[in-house]
Order: C-alpha cells, then sequence, then structure tokens
C-alpha cells in the first residue's frame, strides 16, 4: 500500500502552551512571536501543500497567513482555544487565493497568452496517489479531513474554524472517507 | 481501514527553514503590544446599545408618535419582536467579528426570519390596506429609516472593524439588515400610520436596502482579499 511512511498525526502543540505564546505575543514579546512561528507553521504548511499546485505556493500561502496573523492577533483572546482561530484565517488565506489565481487564470486564457509550461516545480513529497485523491474531493470536504488528518485538530475545532455544526464535520468527514475508500478499493 | 486510510495523509514535510526565518525575524521586529477584543457579553452589550441609543435618539429628534397610536398589548408585540431581534442580530455580528469562534445563528436563517416575522407582524397587526398618498406618505419614513440605519452603521464600524472577517459577504449582509433594523425600530417609535402595506413597503424597505447595502460592501470587502 502507498503510503506507508508517513505516521499517524500527532497535534503539533499541547493546548495551553500555544495559548500563552499568543498571549506573550499580544504583548509584543519577539520570543513568544518566534516559538509561534517554529511550532505552528509545519502544520499550517501542510494544510496549504495539501491543497497548492506546488511548494512555492504553499510558502507564500504560509507567508500571507503570518502577516494575517500579525494583523488580526487582536482578535484573539486569551483563555480561547487557539487553533479554531488560527485555521480560520488560514482559511481565508487559501480563499482569497484562490479567488486571485483564478482571476489571474481567466485573464491569461482571454488575453491568449504562451501556453503554460510544464510544472518545473520539485515534486512534491506526499503520496501522488492520496495528494490526487484528495484533489479529486470537494472542497468543504477536503479541508474537513486535513484539518482532522494533517492537522490533529478535534471536531469541535474544525467545527469553529470552519463555522460549521460538529454534525456536519462529522458528516463531511464520513463522505471524504467513503469516497476515498471507494478510490482506493477501484485502485488496487 | 480508516486505519489504513490515515497513515496515507502527508506528514513530515516542513517548510522551508529559511522561510520560517524570515517570518518569525519580522513578526519579531514589528511586533507592537495589542489590547484583545472585550469578551462576546461585552461586543453583545455595546451593539445592542447603539441599536437602542440610534433608534431613540432619531425617534425622538422627530417625535414619538407610533407611542401614543399602539394599544398596550401591540406595543409589547411589536417592540418586544424587534428587540428580541436586535439581540439576536447583536450575538451574530459578535460570532463573526471573531475568527474560530462557536457559531450558535446560522446568519442566514436570522435575517430570513427577522424578514419574514416583521412582515407578518406588520400585515396582521395593522389591518388597513388603504393606498391614498401611499408614496407621497412613505418616501419620508423610508429616508428616516435610512438615516438611523446609516448612523448605527457608522457608529458600530468604530466598533466592528476591530474584528476580522472570515466571511466578509456574510458579515456585511448581516450587519446591514442589523443597521437597517435600527431603522425599522426608528420608524415603529415615529411613524403613526397603522396601513400594513405602508409599514411593509417602507418600513421593511429601509432594513432591504440596507441588507442590500451591506451585501455590497462585503462583496467589496472580498475582492480586496484582505479582511483586516
Amino acid at each position: 500500500m502507498p503510503g506507508d511512511d508517513f505516521v499517524a498525526p500527532d497535534r503539533p502543540v499541547r493546548d495551553g502552551v500555544i495559548e500563552a505564546l499568543m498571549a506573550a505575543y499580544q504583548q509584543s514579546d519577539p520570543e513568544a512571536a518566534t516559538a509561534l512561528v517554529t511550532q505552528l507553521s509545519p502544520p499550517i504548511f501542510q494544510f496549504f501543500l495539501a491543497q497548492s499546485r506546488n511548494r512555492a505556493e504553499a510558502e507564500d500561502l504560509l507567508q500571507d497567513f503570518w502577516l494575517r496573523i500579525h494583523k488580526a492577533r487582536a482578535t484573539f483572546r486569551p483563555g480561547e482555544p487557539l487553533m479554531p482561530w488560527l485555521y480560520a484565517i488560514a482559511r481565508r488565506v487559501k480563499v482569497d487565493r484562490y479567488r486571485k489565481t483564478k482571476s489571474a487564470r481567466e485573464h491569461e486564457v482571454l488575453s491568449e497568452v504562451l501556453p503554460e509550461k510544464a510544472s518545473q516545480e520539485p515534486p512534491r513529497q506526499a503520496t501522488p496517489k492520496i495528494s490526487e485523491m484528495l484533489q479529486s474531493l470537494p472542497e468543504s470536504q477536503r479541508e474537513v479531513l486535513l484539518m482532522l488528518k494533517v492537522s490533529g485538530l478535534s471536531l469541535e475545532e474544525v467545527a469553529r474554524a470552519t463555522g460549521v455544526s460538529i454534525g456536519s464535520v462529522k458528516q463531511k468527514a464520513h463522505r471524504a472517507y467513503e469516497s476515498l475508500r471507494k478510490r482506493l478499493g477501484g485502485g488496487e | 481501514m480508516n486505519d489504513d486510510l490515515d497513515r496515507l495523509f502527508p506528514q513530515g514535510d516542513p517548510p522551508d527553514v529559511a522561510t520560517i526565518r524570515r517570518i518569525s525575524t519580522q513578526l519579531a521586529t514589528t511586533a507592537t503590544p495589542v489590547r484583545p477584543l472585550p469578551s462576546n457579553a461585552v461586543l453583545w452589550a455595546v451593539s445592542l446599545g447603539i441599536f437602542l441609543v440610534v433608534s431613540l435618539v432619531v425617534a425622538s429628534a422627530v417625535k414619538l408618535y407610533a407611542i401614543g397610536s399602539l394599544s398596550r398589548p401591540e406595543l409589547f408585540v411589536y417592540y418586544g419582536l424587534v428587540l428580541l431581534l436586535a439581540g439576536l442580530f447583536a450575538r451574530a455580528l459578535t460570532e463573526q467579528m471573531i475568527p474560530g469562534e462557536r457559531r450558535i445563528l446560522n446568519s442566514y436563517i436570522l435575517w430570513i426570519t427577522a424578514l419574514a416575522a416583521l412582515a407578518l407582524l406588520m400585515a396582521f397587526m395593522f389591518a388597513d390596506h388603504d393606498t391614498e398618498h401611499f408614496v407621497a406618505s412613505g418616501i419620508p419614513c423610508l429616508r428616516l429609516g435610512l438615516i438611523g440605519a446609516l448612523i448605527s452603521g457608522l457608529l458600530g464600524w468604530r466598533l466592528f472593524r476591530r474584528g476580522y472577517l472570515v466571511t466578509p459577504t456574510e458579515t456585511m449582509l448581516l450587519y446591514g439588515f442589523f443597521a437597517g433594523l435600527v431603522g425599522v425600530a426608528t420608524l415603529a417609535l415615529h411613524c403613526p400610520i397603522r396601513n400594513s402595506l405602508h409599514c411593509l413597503v417602507w418600513h421593511l424597505g429601509a432594513m432591504v436596502v440596507a441588507g442590500c447595502v451591506g451585501i455590497l460592501l462585503g462583496k467589496f470587502v472580498e475582492s480586496r482579499g484582505d479582511a483586516s
């Protein structure tokens, strides 16, 4: 089976610690800022990478994400969970980028520019099969699955980050699993 | 089977170290202390305060004629419904201001329910359907309702802009309807005309117009690509 190199997701940061770092960052503690970026960038990067065309785009999204976090940092309230707050903003960054890219692509088609070159980006390290399967899922199911399985968020956290009920998150995850299972079954 | 699927998900593909270093340096050097937003209860109370103060002040400026024209039960039902809706809108807006906040109220269901409830109340409570002077008496009401909506919209924005909109169009639509509800409340305090068509078109019209302005503003915010 492909993907045996990958391990089950672990939550990258423990509850409480990261919220304390965020509170310190709000008080302009430079060490807290560095610790936050170092600890939170990998899971957020995974979230973007699984939905991007290449690493460069995912790193671009990551930078945009931190810029937004910096601007919106006053909207995090100490005592509240940080992960739903972060992922709600990460979703927004992704949606804005998608809209911008879509508009740019439409512009390119209209003005009949040179045909797109074959991608020269290094291949992503994720198993191609799973990344293709993820791309085939509807947007809402894909992001729910990524938050649960790649970022290690709880159902409650995903519900808050996506602004839907826990029941709806469960339903989306179930449908996504069913869809992946069918594809896996068909491919074997 | 789920375990088999779990193992397939991409893990351990970290971002470039130089990128992380660049971001953390940028954040560490530009950080200034910020005051976190107050609790939901405070945000809710401030929003409701704006609603009450603006509707009372604007309606008082043009006299509170409506209070004398309504019976006690009508006052209780009409003002009670408007106040209940204002409380729900204020709560929904509070949820929309904070990323990752638990959503108790669905904003689309809320504004549709609010419009339907007000329309039903106006249709059944005011039995008069006369259309004489319909436009002549309606335009001043629509204008006053929109003035109330505009003032509350501008005042509320000072509070609202401190938040971060993860769904700008949805939030601004809700914000527009909330401002429009201030217009409805202003007219409910001022206008003594007990005509259902007049209230449905000109009073509720202020709320619909404000909601439409909200959508347009939301689309504008969304097109800018950063809702902070």
